[in-house]
């Protein structure tokens, strides 16, 4: 994915040109800007595969601007303060794809940027999806960890599915509880929870240590993640 | 009863006679008030003239006495009629004072078994509600020249233009307004002779001389029959009674908040001089190193440089995640959501999520699945990963970690065991206060803040924190409310 677009959002000089620094060494095309007017129609000249956006910004809302650059092709990635978890999740879920809190490291950084180039080029989602050890079948609904079968309820099997197709990348329990169990259950983090519980029970049984392969993003949602090999 | 005494009274016995006609007199004014008594008395008078007085059954008089006695006999009647009629009255204000004393005496009672001020307020309105037969009460403050609801009986409404004009009429003439019923087809809605009111306002002032208003919806009666008025400015004193508490409850809540920001500033100040200038001036030092000309790094002291750099930033970032964690929760701008939470779920996730901080320690989880508390998750989280996080700094290390919960006693208690050193006995009971480091605790990195944090995010939750602590480890017990399995 060498030569990818980045436009970088941030009022913060010293950010900005490390993170151009490291962007480029890693062999990204990289443009900046120091403030949020204007980026709709800077994104639409520059064709960026990923934006990284700042949610504070002196002049724009980094909501508003979630909310105007989903409408394109291309990633989001939001960057934002320690602590400030509710305008982390009111980003991704106006379609931001990813967050990063400041202050991130730069391998942090060029992970998440790798993941959501990756989720571009395999936009179609697979017959059979595969991260890591885990292998889930969709047209069989059939579920193993480094060969071992692992027996899901449909829920289980759904929730693993979902987020088993963005691998990587953080879904917001809003995201989850939607696509699982239906809009009305949005507020029911609970039986998300209990579920995440049990999934992890279970591919542990399969494969111990295989549960810690869902994340949980505190206050956030969940990720799968790759295990480290 | 003339009739029947006519034949067998004699004319000696009329004395007897006049005695009986004035016990009826004075009963029947005692009855039915002093109009019907003097009436009574006059027909009484007749009515001895007529029948018993010779000659009989004229209204002439013979002799002088009698006419004496008769004149007499329609005095007194009339007299004692009056006196009676008088004590009835003084009777039925005595009644109505009662009514109203009792009134006010409920009133004052429900004010002040009332947990807080502001709640008094609703209060207040509901009782006058009910002691007047209203349809609702609302009690009104005017701060500039907009009028706000403080206290309801329902659900607060905004006032109409009128509604305003009528108030602010109130409170300039320290009179009771009145807003008429409108009328329907000329027919004019009327009840006891008066017009309806809809809305009755009784201005007043309170102790700090903020004027308000109560607002009174529908036809109101004084209870035991007293005059209404006098009710309605007794209870408006009580209002005023009450808006004032509110008010130096308010003020008071306000200056506690300053106090505390202020007191938490002063220590802030001094200790992020330390907390915040030791790890950048370890970073200043060693970029100075590497960037320095003069000198030639080899590579492990130039790993050994960045490394400190790297370790120095992240201290950095927990004291400042720390200071703005305290400083939200001091502010009470935490929101917290409070739902059943599985607590053998929160000890797996907490162990997961801490797998890198206990990274060569046996961490082993003892928990029924069964067991949930109410509690908000996320909080309930940090207050964990918090309490694992700090097991593993300050206990021995390698040493193992437990995480247990049980339901006892009507509570969920959750407890965070180490095998460390323990506290010091002269430092435990310090422990969940701000900036508190203890006397060995110095050596290991910290805000000082950590336990301050996780007592107020457990607070949070309703919940309390404990610690026991020996030189065989230390233990920390939240108690926490119970809560039924969600459907």
């Amino acid at each position: 994915m060498k030569g990818a677009r980045v436009l970088v959002v941030d009022d913060d000089p010293a950010i900005l040109r490390v993170v151009r620094r490291s962007l480029e060494a890693a062999g990204y095309d990289v443009e900046t800007m120091d403030r949020g007017n204007g980026v709709s129609d800077r994104a639409a000249a520059f064709g960026p595969d990923v934006i990284l956006l700042d949610l504070v910004l002196p002049d724009a809302d980094g909501i508003d601007l979630c909310r105007q650059l989903r409408a394109r092709k291309g990633s989001i990635i939001v960057l934002s303060a320690i602590g400030d978890n509710r305008k982390k999740v009111e980003a991704l879920d106006e379609g931001a794809d990813d967050y990063l809190t400041k202050p991130f490291s730069v391998d942090e950084l060029l992970a998440r940027i790798r993941v959501a180039l990756r989720h571009q080029a395999g936009a179609e989602a697979a017959p059979v999806l595969e991260s890591g050890n885990l292998r889930i079948d969709l047209a069989r609904r059939v579920v193993t960890v480094d060969g071992a079968n692992v027996r899901l309820t449909p829920k289980e099997f759904e929730l693993l599915r979902q987020l088993a197709r963005y691998p990587g990348r953080v879904l917001t329990q809003r995201m989850l509880l939607t696509e699982v169990w239906g809009p009305e259950y949005v507020d029911d983090s609970h039986i998300l929870r209990t579920f995440v519980h049990q999934l992890r029970s279970k591919l542990d049984e399969a494969l111990p240590g295989s549960g810690a392969m869902i994340a949980t993003d505190p206050s956030v949602g969940y990720r799968l993640v790759e295990p480290e090999s | 009863m003339t009739g029947w005494l006519a034949p067998v009274v004699g004319e000696d016995e009329i004395t007897a006679v006049t005695m009986v006609f004035l016990i009826v007199v004075l009963l029947a004014s005692a009855l039915w008030g002093y109009l019907v008594g003097l009436t009574s008395a006059i027909l009484a008078d007749l009515l001895l003239n007529f029948f018993f007085v010779p000659p009989l059954h004229t209204f002439t008089v013979q002799e002088p006495r009698n006419v004496v006695a008769l004149v007499v006999f329609l005095a007194v009647a009339a007299i004692g009629a009056s006196m009676l009629a008088l004590l009835r009255r003084q009777l039925a204000a005595a009644d109505a004072r009662r009514a109203e004393l009792a009134v006010m005496l409920d009133l004052s009672r429900e004010l002040a078994s009332a947990s807080s001020a502001r709640l008094a307020l609703d209060t207040l309105a509901h009782s006058i509600t009910r002691a007047l037969g209203a349809r609702r009460c609302d009690v009104l403050q005017r701060s500039g020249s907009d009028w706000q609801t403080v206290g309801s009986s329902g659900v607060p409404v905004a006032l109409t233009r009128d509604e305003v004009a009528l108030a602010n009429q109130a409170v300039e003439s320290g009179q009771v307004a009145r807003q008429l019923e409108p009328q329907f087809g000329g027919v004019r809605l009327q009840l006891g002779g008066r017009r309806i009111a809809r809305h009755t306002f009784v201005p007043f002032r309170s102790g700090a001389g903020i004027p308000g208003a109560l607002r009174i919806t529908g036809q109101l009666s004084a209870p035991g029959g007293g005059d209404l008025d006098a009710l309605l400015r007794g209870m408006a004193d009580e209002a005023g009674t009450a808006v004032h508490r509110a008010w130096l409850t308010e003020q008071n809540k306000r200056t506690e908040a300053i106090q505390r920001s202020d007191e938490f500033k002063s220590v802030l100040l001094s200790s992020v001089s330390h907390d915040l200038r030791s790890p950048l001036t370890a970073i200043k030092a060693a970029i100075g190193s590497l960037r320095s000309d003069g000198l030639e790094w080899s590579e492990e002291d130039r790993r050994q440089l960045m490394a400190t750099i790297e370790s120095q930033t992240d201290r950095l970032t927990d004291t400042v995640t720390d200071l703005l964690d305290m400083s939200r929760l001091e502010s009470g701008s935490v929101q917290v959501n409070l739902e059943p939470v599985n607590v053998r779920a929160l000890l797996d996730d907490t162990a997961l999520a801490t797998s890198q901080a206990t990274e060569g320690r046996r961490v082993c989880v003892d928990s029924a699945s069964d067991i949930w508390t109410s509690a908000d998750y996320g909080l309930m989280l940090r207050v964990m990963t918090n309490l694992i996080e700090n097991a593993a700094k300050y206990s021995t290390p390698g040493g193992a970690i437990s995480l247990g919960a049980e339901s006892t006693g009507g509570r969920v208690v959750i407890s965070v065991a180490d095998e460390g050193p323990g506290i010091p006995r002269e430092d435990l009971p310090f422990i969940f206060e701000k900036f508190y480091r203890g006397t060995t605790g110095r050596k290991t990195l910290g805000s000082g803040l950590g336990l301050s944090i996780v007592k107020a995010m457990v607070d949070l939750n309703r919940g309390r924190i404990t610690v026991d602590s020996t030189e065989s480890g230390t233990t920390f017990h939240l108690s926490l409310p119970p809560a039924s399995a969600p459907r």
